[in-house]
């Protein structure tokens, strides 16, 4: 063991302070501003040095916190990181029947199409249209991995987010179009061979913005979940589901140990770490869609739900069982006690508990 | 410019102000918000009364030859009305939970378990005689620890009290700091961290221990079942 014995850092961060509240302990309001984000920078910190030191207004913030309602389920097309989808496909195919349809200043049409994209038009070469992804992949990334952060809740401004995202369709515009170019998804005869050319060389390289946000181990909007959005209708299933997997991060599981930590990831898969998330071991589950949430009570065991009323429980730390559920309701999130006793929330909002192991449920 | 919960404050202003319908409205869209709360803080149904207790305040009472007060008076609309609620219901069982804390006598196990604990004395029913040097190690770690602990960013200090004194889960916690749970995870490593490098410090230059008695110390804290029952709070 390298660190302070729990129960002795627990007893020394036991603040004792008088049963009523104190002048400067935090009133209603400020606490409900805190819970909900709206409390002014130096106003939070005012709150927080508070609350760290006065036993009252920390039981009230963790109280809040506990009492905090699961977060709502947002419809796929409400998310922020798939909202700015809408004016990207809309810029996108406006550029598209732009460049198919003919115009009276532009020759006859798509025969002709590599001869519009020379200079002398206004508008820009597929060179340079697929050039500037290659800048602006980045802010795409920034953006979607800001927008990310949101949507976990830990940075509320979506609106922010979605405005910076909402600024950039140019860029995923270009995009599609070299992506369209490469995959040949676009009618063939509507971009010359060097065009298509310039567009696959300039959409190979990896953008080592990205490459870095990867690195730190932040959430990072690869460019190839842009292109396969782009190139795919936006009512495909397919290229949604990739989208919002490709972003959701891994959910971690705490145990009151900390050494011992559990992690969802895609398709089902569960792994287990005993050394504080250094080191992974992935773990069967049975089930093959991706887990909503879960609990770990005790350093072995593990209370897991998921979508269609899916709950595992682990006692062993190592083997998982599926627990029937009397419902199909999606999941979202479970509380525990013990390997017996769990209370698991669906997404409209109820509670179902229980007391043996899963056995019987009461809503 | 119009404050972020406008409508929410309209319709408690409305209630305040006595208005029957928006007081109808007003409980058949908060009372589900308060009993789930009131379930979250006791799951046995203790806070439901509170909840009720509630409904009165909220209405206002008349006093005699006095304006009507309601407590949506103190809606101010810096947050949501289902927050403010929430905030004012945890309020008062807190509140309540302290008091009544305050006249409960401590178990007398706690107290023997502490007390040892302070002395370096065997739990009782132990067989092991107190150990002088022991005692002077438990006392200068705790010393140690307070300093550390005291020294620490308030931010760091919350969350390490709500992890771990109030025991919420990592969500729950980044809900408190508003930190993704892994974030809360690292940061309660590295806080940790810092405290044990922070005490060992203090134990090295100011109680001036050598590096084997600073080892000694900490494996008598963690090895200890009956004072500091560490087993206990990982395992169990």
């Amino acid at each position: 063991m390298n660190e302070v014995p729990v129960r002795l850092l627990r007893e020394t961060l036991q603040v004792r302070g008088p049963a009523g509240s104190g002048p400067d302990c935090l009133d209603a309001e400020t606490v409900a501003a805190w819970a909900d984000d709206t409390l002014g920078r130096d106003e939070r910190r005012a709150a927080e040095t508070h609350a760290a030191g006065c036993a009252r207004c920390l039981a009230l913030v963790a109280a809040m916190a506990q009492t905090a309602p699961p977060a709502a389920q947002r419809s796929w097309w409400r998310a922020p990181a798939v909202g700015w989808l809408v004016p990207l496909t809309a810029a996108a195919a406006a550029l598209l029947v732009w460049m198919m349809v003919p115009g009276p200043a532009r020759g006859p049409a798509v025969t002709s199409m590599s001869s519009a994209i020379v200079p002398e038009q206004p508008r820009p070469s597929v060179a340079e249209v697929a050039s500037a992804p290659l800048r602006s992949s980045k802010a795409d990334a920034q953006a979607v991995n800001r927008n990310e952060r949101a949507a976990a809740g830990r940075e509320r401004a979506p609106a922010a987010a979605a405005g910076q995202i909402g600024a950039a369709p140019p860029v995923g515009m270009a995009k599609a179009l070299a992506e369209n170019a490469r995959v040949g998804a676009a009618p063939s005869s509507s971009l010359a061979p060097s065009s298509a050319q310039s567009a696959t060389a300039a959409a190979a390289p990896p953008l080592p913005s990205a490459a870095a946000d990867a690195a730190a181990g932040g959430v990072i909007e690869p460019p190839v979940s842009v292109q396969r959005t782009a190139a795919a209708p936006l009512g495909s299933a397919g290229a949604r589901n990739l989208l919002l997997e490709a972003r959701r991060p891994p959910a971690v599981i705490a145990s009151p140990n900390p050494i011992s930590l559990w992690r969802i990831l895609d398709g089902g898969v569960v792994e287990h770490s005993a050394d504080e998330g250094a080191t992974w071991e992935q773990q069967p589950t049975g089930v093959t869609v991706m887990l909503t949430a879960g609990a770990s009570p005790a350093p072995s065991v593990c209370w897991l739900v998921g979508p269609q009323g899916i709950v595992l429980l682990s006692i062993d730390g190592r083997s998982w069982q599926r627990i029937t559920f009397p419902e199909t309701a999606d999941l979202t999130s479970v509380r525990a006690t013990d390997a017996s006793t769990a209370t698991v929330y669906t997404a409209d909002g109820r509670a179902f508990s229980t007391s043996d192991g899963g056995r019987s449920w009461t809503p | 410019m119009e404050p972020p919960h406008a409508a929410d404050l309209e319709l408690a202003s409305r209630c305040a102000a006595g208005d029957p319908a928006a007081w109808e409205r007003f409980v058949a869209k908060y009372r589900p918000v308060l009993y789930r709360a009131a379930d979250a803080l006791d799951r046995g149904g203790g806070a439901r009364d509170l909840a009720d207790s509630l409904y009165a305040e909220l209405y206002g009472v008349t006093e005699r030859g006095r304006d009507r007060r309601s407590l949506l008076h103190y809606f101010h609309g810096r947050s949501s009305l289902a927050t403010w609620l929430r905030a004012v219901l945890v309020q008062r069982h807190v509140d309540r939970i302290r008091t009544q804390r305050r006249f409960e006598p401590l178990p007398d196990e706690e107290t023997e378990t502490a007390s040892a604990a302070r002395t370096g004395a065997a739990p009782a029913g132990g067989s092991e005689p107190p150990d002088p040097a022991r005692a002077r190690y438990l006392g200068l770690v705790r010393q140690a620890l307070g300093c550390a602990v005291g020294r620490l960013p308030a931010r760091d200090r919350l969350r390490l009290a709500v992890y771990y004194v109030q025991e919420l889960t990592l969500a729950e916690t980044g809900r408190v700091l508003k930190e993704h749970e892994a974030t809360v995870s690292r940061q309660l490593a590295r806080t940790r961290r810092t405290i044990r490098g922070a005490v060992e410090q203090q134990l090295r230059d100011e109680a001036g221990l050598t590096d084997d008695q600073v080892a000694a110390c900490f494996e008598w804290m963690a090895g200890d079942p009956g004072s500091l029952d560490l087993k206990k709070v990982i395992y169990e």
